[in-house]
């Protein structure tokens, strides 16, 4: 085991909202970064295609890697008081658990911390994935299949022969629009978590799709909405057209609005201190 | 123009390293032999100067690209036809049979050329997708395949924080020349749809026109 310092800058204390939310910090013309760690080399996974461009060589890869946690994406939120150093901290077991808006003691987190050497992060504006649109399409095997299906069409769309047309061309039918959604969950060791949520076109929608496993081996005539969501929204928004962690200008877009103005500006600057003298000695597995 | 020499020796590289040590989760070390596979195939649509049968000559009319383990393991031969260039995607099981074509694909370089197998799935508009897109600036570009499904997605960078994402899906019927694209300004996505080609080139150029 060895022992290294826990950035307590990332812990939460009481005096800080206990949830952010972020619609109306975007409205507020507030733009932010979020990052996302992905392990190997930066250099064997990445693309440059000019000074701030980058894509994934191979995205189908970190696809895989990410079946598990999609729908629900582990992101951080930087150029507020994390940084790409601070990604290489792996919370484990109660240091995961959902923030409960208080201060807690250090204790009830030793050995719950791991580090790692081999990640790199990618940065996401927040603007441009919070309620981004989702467009996701199934696809059907035959006719009488695909007529069940089109309840959500405009009559003009449900004519006939415009349904023959786009059966027989492709076998699909656009479906739904989804959409995107940062939500702000912070950890009890990590006040700057949040998951990126794909949300599909209803809350019934959702209750269907909840329990649907994802099976890396599917064929793509077997590939359910949710596979279809979660393909759209990697190939779309995350594989693509992102920073790395040496450009500058991610930290030109700090996030604010994170206090609870309930609590007085003393008591939280103690709360704040507390932390600090606290986590400074937290071990690292 | 790109060097035609540099393609072939790209060729043979990949061959020579077919069988590349794994990493202890059981990939390749390093995916650089497809990638560099890719863009061989890359620049061979886009700069039609030289062709397949160029780089191709040097050797037998057949050879491995790249494999890949994808749960078993994925070949993928590379064929010079007659106007283009035919892949054969074979999975192999554990007993190391390789009888199974799991994918097929024609890459046609001869716009009126339909000719190809009943079973193959067949790509009509990649001649004419490189021949229109490269009277745009592209600065940069990237070509990636999709084992799953076997899309091919090329993301061409356009310069002025342009970026072009076209992907065409193997599974598509053969008559379906629909085109998955985006488009993204600044990082921004603007544009996704799924349409023709013809009804693409027309967004991209307009979409490029107001920039500059």
């Amino acid at each position: 085991m060895s022992h290294g310092v826990y950035p307590y800058r990332l812990v939460p204390y009481a005096g800080l909202q206990r949830k952010i939310d972020f619609s109306v910090v975007i409205d507020d013309g507030n733009d932010f970064a979020v990052a996302r760690r992905f392990d190997g080399r930066k250099e064997d996974a990445l693309k440059q295609l000019s000074t701030d461009y980058y894509v994934f060589r191979n995205p189908e890869d970190c696809l895989e890697d990410l079946y598990k946690e999609i729908p629900q994406l582990s992101m951080t939120i930087m150029g507020a008081m994390s940084t790409c150093d601070d990604m290489k901290f792996i919370q484990h077991g109660n240091a995961k658990i959902e923030w409960d808006g208080c201060t807690h003691n250090v204790s009830e987190y030793i050995n719950q911390v791991s580090t790692t050497e081999d990640y790199f992060c990618v940065y996401y504006r927040a603007s441009l994935l919070h309620r981004q649109p989702v467009k996701y399409e199934k696809r059907f095997g035959n006719l009488e299949d695909f007529k069940n299906n089109i309840n959500h069409l405009s009559p003009e769309e449900r004519n006939e022969s415009v349904l023959l047309k786009n059966f027989s061309s492709a076998n699909r039918y656009p479906m739904k629009d989804g959409r995107l959604e940062l939500d702000h969950k912070p950890t009890m060791l990590n006040y700057w978590h949040v998951e990126l949520k794909i949300l599909p076109a209803s809350l019934r929608e959702a209750d269907r799709l909840k329990n649907v496993k994802f099976k890396k081996d599917r064929t793509p005539q077997q590939y359910n909405d949710k596979d279809l969501m979660v393909r759209f929204v990697w190939k779309t928004y995350l594989c693509q057209g992102f920073d790395v962690e040496q450009n500058n200008n991610v930290g030109d877009f700090p996030l604010k609005y994170t206090f609870d103005d309930s609590v007085s500006i003393e008591e939280r600057l103690r709360n704040a201190e507390e932390v600090k003298r606290m986590y400074s000695t937290i071990p690292i597995l | 123009m790109k060097d035609t020499s540099y393609n072939c020796q790209t060729i043979h590289q990949s061959r020579t390293n077919l069988y590349r040590p794994r990493g202890k989760n059981g990939r390749f070390k390093s995916n650089q032999v497809r990638v560099d596979s890719l863009y061989f195939l890359n620049f061979g649509v886009h700069n039609h100067e030289y062709s397949f049968e160029s780089a191709c000559n040097s050797s037998m009319n057949s050879r491995s690209l790249y494999c890949r383990n994808d749960g078993n393991d994925l070949h993928v031969y590379l064929y010079e036809v007659e106007g283009g260039v035919k892949l054969k995607f074979h999975r192999v099981d554990e007993k190391g049979r390789q009888d199974e074509i799991f994918r097929r694909l024609y890459l046609s370089f001869e716009e009126n050329n339909m000719t190809h197998d009943e079973n193959d799935y067949y790509y009509p508009t990649f001649r004419q997708m490189a021949d229109e897109l490269k009277t745009l600036p592209v600065e940069n570009e990237h070509v990636a395949i999709d084992h799953q499904d076997g899309t091919i997605t090329f993301f061409l960078y356009l310069g002025k924080g342009l970026l072009l994402t076209v992907s065409k899906a193997a599974v598509q019927p053969v008559n379906d020349n629909d085109i998955m694209f985006s488009i993204a300004l600044n990082k921004k996505v603007m544009v996704v749809d799924r349409m023709s080609f013809y009804e693409l080139k027309k967004k991209v150029e307009k979409t490029y026109s107001e920039l500059v």
